[in-house]
């Protein structure tokens, strides 16, 4: 099946914004030195700031999975090189289920060009969407889980395979902001990274957040690719890059604050070893804002090409053959998903009611369906002590296709610093 | 037809970059006085943008929570997670900055202050043709630091503002003492011409140089 992103694309933006970068004059404020305020400061400085949390979740009607407290903390810290290079990197320790969970959530520098343009290089968070980059945090996110359409992050109970992890990879990036006047904002990215890669198999899984497979399950996951076959997708720094093709991808948005934005995002890659099967996916991410009202919703699609084996009904994917690099003589099929979230919020005093609805589509290749539909609704309510700092309830309400009763109460304790 | 449009799509880019060099914003290189009342727009601006922006995402966190260095670095952090422009991100810093302190001073680092690590005679001597030239201290605290008819001396232990010690000399060259004829960076001097001076008369005071 055709993917829906010509390859080379992003490639060609991601040149032309480069030169732009380069041959764009700097405004007059950088060409001229520092500003009023710079002057005062030293021109490196370090600090630590970051997030955490505790929380108690109990899986109704479950009668087997114990009720479980769970705790992340997550520092950042900023390395102030100059004004124009700051390096900052971001550890996450999770403690979830009885499994212990260490990451690096982002390790980049940044490299302010102009007035416009930032060059990103490391491991950061990829501009597909909203969620992965901005709302995730424990003291951002209104919820304690994340919506049904993400593994891991308090992904726990999840009516059906997620599709998407909380998506962080290594490469680089360029990033520009271009101010239209009356806080009206265009912004556009482009970049380049590692890609995914087939997860290794859930007995030799660390147990990292950007794996997929049977870990999707208990909220680990990340985009799994179902119907018999072992493996799904992992994203990340988890392993090395198997093949020459680097996924490349790009984020367009426009943005009227705080009243309305709304962006576009796409990404491929090749992700088996002889870049013969190729996984894409877009989004669109639309929020807005009156008064007391937060609205947020993200559609997503992705695609993933998967290769039939012959001792297996259906499809499956073919994980020994792109272990080794070669198709074997099966038909390649592409597995494509839909799903969507839906969020609101209203403010009131310390107290902020919340319900955020997330809806999974049959995933479908061809005609057959390998991965089931879900729905999920979560009824929450936050009282905030401070700005960054929140007491979260959660009733999560999950309408899958399988009879399976996983609902869930979740109370959460978090916050900034 | 895929040509055409990659090429609409890198002509818009490109137009966009193109077209937007010139900013709506003001530019915080351009004035100098402390007490400019474009100053004042400047920061105006700068809380509106703060108050517009940073809710896109989390609630907004107070000014006070963070001291001036700590808010520097937070912005350029900022400056790539919001996805702002630079002047953009400068405004909201200064705004911040104005706003964790009483005085509506961008970038009085109150216990941020810093002597350096170490005066050296270098710096001293620079300090001193500051003193005698571009500053013009030397018209009201006189040639040899006596002090005058308007000017208190600065050549003894004796401060009528602040310790004496190198971080509020500074503070006082950079942000003047109201109500009297001492102005902020006197002479329209750099900061870095500041911190020479301000060693020059750190020296002296505390017998480290002659005149």
């Amino acid at each position: 099946m055709k993917q829906p992103l010509p390859h080379h694309l992003p490639f060609w933006i991601g040149l032309v914004l480069f030169a732009l970068a380069g041959i764009v004059p700097a405004s007059g404020q950088e060409a001229d030195g520092p500003s009023d305020a710079d002057r005062f400061f030293p021109r490196q400085g370090f600090m630590l700031t970051g997030y955490g949390g505790a929380g108690y979740n109990v899986l109704l009607a479950d009668g087997e999975t114990p009720n479980n407290f769970s705790t992340i903390f997550a520092p950042i810290m900023l390395f102030q090189i100059s004004d124009r290079f700051l390096f900052e990197g971001e550890f996450e320790f999770e403690i979830e289920e009885g499994v212990t969970a260490t990451d690096l959530e982002y390790a980049q520098l940044d490299v302010s060009l102009n007035d416009h343009f930032t060059l990103v290089a490391g491991k950061f968070l990829l501009p597909f969407a909203n969620f992965s980059e901005r709302f995730h945090p424990t003291w951002i996110n209104r919820l304690p889980s994340v919506p049904a359409v993400y593994g891991s992050h308090g992904a726990a109970a999840a009516p059906t395979d997620p599709m998407l992890p909380i998506l962080s990879d290594i490469g680089v990036q360029l990033r520009g902001a271009f101010d239209l006047g009356n806080f009206q904002t265009v912004t556009a990215e482009v970049f380049v990274t590692q890609g995914p890669v087939v997860a290794p198999d859930e007995e030799e899984s660390a147990g990292g957040h950007d794996e997929g497979g049977p870990l999707a399950a208990a909220g680990k996951g990340a985009a799994i690719l179902s119907g018999g076959g072992a493996g799904g997708l992992a994203f990340g720094s988890n392993t090395s890059d198997n093949n020459n093709n680097k996924m490349v991808g790009g984020r367009l948005g426009f943005s009227i604050s705080p009243y309305f934005e709304a962006n576009v995002s796409g990404m491929t890659a090749a992700y088996d070893a002889a870049g013969d099967l190729n996984f894409s996916a877009l989004a669109l991410h639309l929020e807005g804002r009156h008064g007391p009202f937060t609205l947020h919703s993200e559609f997503i699609r992705t695609w993933q090409d998967l290769l039939e084996e012959e001792d297996h009904e259906g499809l499956a994917a073919a994980k020994g053959a792109s272990a080794t690099g070669a198709l074997n003589e099966g038909l390649v099929e592409t597995l494509a998903r839909s799903g969507y979230w839906v969020q609101l919020a209203y403010r009131t005093g310390p107290w902020q009611p919340v319900v955020r609805w997330s809806q999974l589509f049959d995933g479908k290749a061809g005609s057959e369906t390998l991965t089931d539909a879900g729905r999920q609704l979560a009824l929450g309510l936050d009282y905030w002590f401070e700005p960054s700092f929140v007491l979260k309830l959660e009733y999560l309400i999950n309408d899958e296709e399988v009879d399976i009763d996983n609902n869930r109460l979740a109370l959460q304790l978090a916050f900034g610093f | 037809m895929r040509l055409l449009a990659s090429s609409l799509l890198l002509f818009v880019i490109a137009y966009l970059g193109l077209a937007s060099q010139t900013s709506v914003l003001p530019e915080p290189g351009d004035e100098i006085a402390l007490s400019d009342t474009t100053l004042a727009a400047r920061i105006g601006l700068g809380a509106e943008l703060f108050s517009r922006t940073c809710q896109r995402c989390h609630n907004p966190r107070g000014p006070a929570e963070r001291t001036d260095r700590e808010w520097v670095i937070i912005m350029q952090h900022m400056q790539t997670r919001a996805n702002l422009t630079r002047g953009q991100a400068r405004l909201v810093r200064d705004f911040l900055l104005a706003s964790n302190d009483a005085d509506l001073v961008p970038g009085r680092l109150r216990s941020d202050l810093e002597t350096p690590t170490e005066i050296t005679d270098d710096l001293i001597a620079k300090g001193r043709l500051v003193y005698q030239g571009a500053g013009t201290c030397f018209a009201c605290h006189g040639g040899n630091l006596e002090g005058g008819p308007i000017a208190p001396s600065l050549s003894d232990a004796q401060w009528k503002n602040g310790s004496g010690d190198y971080a509020d000399i500074l503070g006082i060259i950079r942000n003047g003492v109201p109500g009297t004829a001492m102005a902020a960076y006197p002479g329209g001097i750099t900061d870095e011409q500041a911190q020479q001076v301000a060693a020059y008369v750190w020296a002296v005071s505390h017998g480290r140089v002659d005149r």
